[in-house]
């Protein structure tokens, strides 16, 4: 588990000084085993892992695409001749 | 009189008699803001810009001779999660501190068109992330009841607001309890809409899928005047309904109209006996008033802690992947754009932040998403069938809104599951996109009132709205 999880903080592209890093790996280990239980839920009723339709009305729709009226460019700081000034990185 | 303990449609009265005027009003908000400063529930405030509006208004009314609208001059107070156009956008995160956002949300610029008087933005846990309010770069925000206390989070601050007697009203954000919650531990009432009535555009995404903006309010009928006016479709927000707005006012109580259910499985084992008792004592209450309840049965939502933890875990990663010092963030000194991204991260993030972006890339990366964010996403299916099963037989389903009174400052700051914990009753709704509305009842323990959850169907704010009107009027 702590190499996965330090692989992980890898790739968030996080870093944890020394000291703060081993406890930030016992806590992150504890809560993927309080996720393990919904696993062991899962398989007391094992239909819930199999695909579930919805057969119901559903709050959530199909999303849609489509670009509104509004000219959001308007309201971006620093645009000039299509483009936009941001500040110096490196 | 305290002008800031009435009701908004009193407080106009107020105006419309010229016992009040839109300055003194602003002035009044500003002057108890400072004297309760100690509760740190704003991060910025915009008194020039306010009492500038409060003249305008003022000069409007005289010349009109009437108030255009309730909305009309009354100081609204939003969570540092939702954009206000020149103003600063926080987030309560050392990675956004400085960053000012250049549009306003739908919900406000709505506000704003009817004359409403944005003052300040409250404060938060990070990112919205966290349910007491002591994540914030801002620092720990009051209760407003009992300072030794969290105000619940994440919309801690807009909470500690509007119960601290601030302002009348605020916006919030709930992504899986965030509204409900912290109304519930400052007694104040809270609404979470269904997914899609109020436009997200604006407000910064934790979880998408389960984002919402919703009010905080002291009366239903205040909350009722701030939702008729933010809600509906909005093309800048593609999850947003196009489903009408029903006239929400006014509020007519529905008590003996509805059926209502009561399902056990949101009065669990590990609740005090003393809180299940004053909630059973409530519901004999209603019965005795003539309110129709029916025993129902939500057995899949003994799931929702874990699978909204698990998606809403993975969304944060994914949207929270934008901050990465270039568009958004932090300027520091590195020798090349890894360190760069990792140098603005890890300083602008939060542990907790932190924390569940890990879990987050966890659960989504190869090897691991089946495991967990696929049987997230199908328990998540379970749990709607079931909401939508038990409402084929009820028309309201009523719960506790949190297991458990507000809790001491750091009492669970150091026991991440435990924290999770505190949103185990609000989670299952907001997995379901339902509208829940939480309001606080006459029965009190340690001087904190206990509070009940309405749970509605899709778009059944209305519904709700005149139940719980119903039950202010008890």
């Amino acid at each position: 588990m702590e190499e996965i999880i330090k692989k992980i903080i890898y790739l968030a592209k996080l870093n944890f000084p020394p000291e703060e890093l081993e406890d930030f790996i016992k806590e992150c280990g504890k809560i993927v085993n309080y996720f393990q239980e919904l696993k062991k839920l899962s398989k007391e009723e094992k239909e819930i892992c199999k695909e579930t339709e919805l057969t119901t009305k559903c709050p959530l729709r199909e999303d849609t695409v489509k670009l509104g009226d509004r000219d959001f460019l308007k309201d971006l700081p620093n645009f000039k001749r299509g483009y936009f000034r941001i500040k110096k990185i490196l | 009189m305290d002008i800031l303990k009435l009701k908004i449609s009193e407080i106009q009265n107020l105006i419309e008699r010229k016992e009040l005027s839109y300055l003194e009003l602003i002035k009044e908000v500003f002057k108890r803001i400072e004297e309760n400063k100690e509760l740190n529930a704003f991060i910025s405030l915009f008194p020039e810009k306010a009492i500038k509006k409060a003249e305008e208004c003022d000069k409007e009314f005289n010349k009109l001779k009437e108030i255009p609208h309730l909305l009309f001059g009354i100081p609204v107070a939003i969570k540092d999660n939702i954009a206000y156009k020149g103003e600063r956008l926080t987030c309560a995160s050392k990675i956004l501190k400085d960053f000012i956002s250049p549009y306003s949300a739908t919900a406000v610029e709505r506000l704003e068109k009817k004359g409403a008087i944005i003052i300040g933005k409250t404060n938060l846990d990070e990112f919205a992330m966290g349910s007491s309010n002591e994540f914030s770069y801002f620092g720990v925000c009051l209760n407003p009841i009992n300072k030794e206390y969290v105000p619940g989070g994440s919309s801690g601050g807009s909470a500690s607001a509007v119960g601290g007697n601030m302002v009348p009203v605020a916006l919030g954000s709930d992504t899986g309890g965030s509204v409900r919650q912290p109304a519930a531990f400052c007694g104040v009432c809270g609404l979470k809409p269904t997914y899609g009535r109020i436009s997200r555009f604006g407000l910064v995404a934790f979880a998408s899928s389960l984002d919402v903006i919703g009010i905080l309010s002291k009366y239903i009928e205040d909350c009722a005047i701030v939702l008729q006016v933010i809600s509906g479709y909005d093309e800048r927000d593609s999850t947003s309904a196009q489903i009408a707005v029903p006239d929400y006012l006014p509020l007519k109580s529905n008590l003996k109209e509805v059926k209502v259910g009561i399902s056990k499985d949101f009065f669990l084992k590990e609740m005090e006996n003393s809180l299940i008792k004053l909630y059973e004592e409530f519901f004999k209450l209603l019965e005795k008033k003539g309110v129709k309840l029916y025993e129902i049965s939500l057995p899949k939502i003994k799931y929702g802690i874990y699978a909204y933890h698990l998606i809403a875990t993975c969304e944060a990663s994914s949207n929270l992947a934008r901050y990465d010092g270039i568009r958004y963030g932090l300027n520091i000194e590195a020798k090349d754009i890894d360190e760069f991204y990792i140098k603005v991260r890890s300083e602008g993030f939060g542990k907790e932040v932190k924390r569940r972006i890990i879990l987050g890339t966890y659960g989504l990366s190869k090897g691991y998403y089946e495991e967990y964010y696929g049987i997230g996403i199908k328990m998540r299916k379970k749990i709607i069938e079931d909401f939508m099963k038990a409402f084929e037989k009820v028309d309201i389903i009523l719960a506790p809104t949190s297991p458990t009174l507000p809790f001491k400052l750091g009492e669970r700051t150091k026991d991440p599951i435990m924290m999770y914990l505190c949103d185990i009753l609000t989670v299952p709704i907001s997995l379901a996109g339902l509208p829940a509305l939480s309001i606080p009842l006459k029965y009190k323990i340690n001087n904190f009132p206990i509070s009940l959850q309405i749970i509605g169907k899709p778009f059944g704010e209305k519904e709700i709205l005149d139940f719980a009107y119903g039950i202010e009027q008890l």
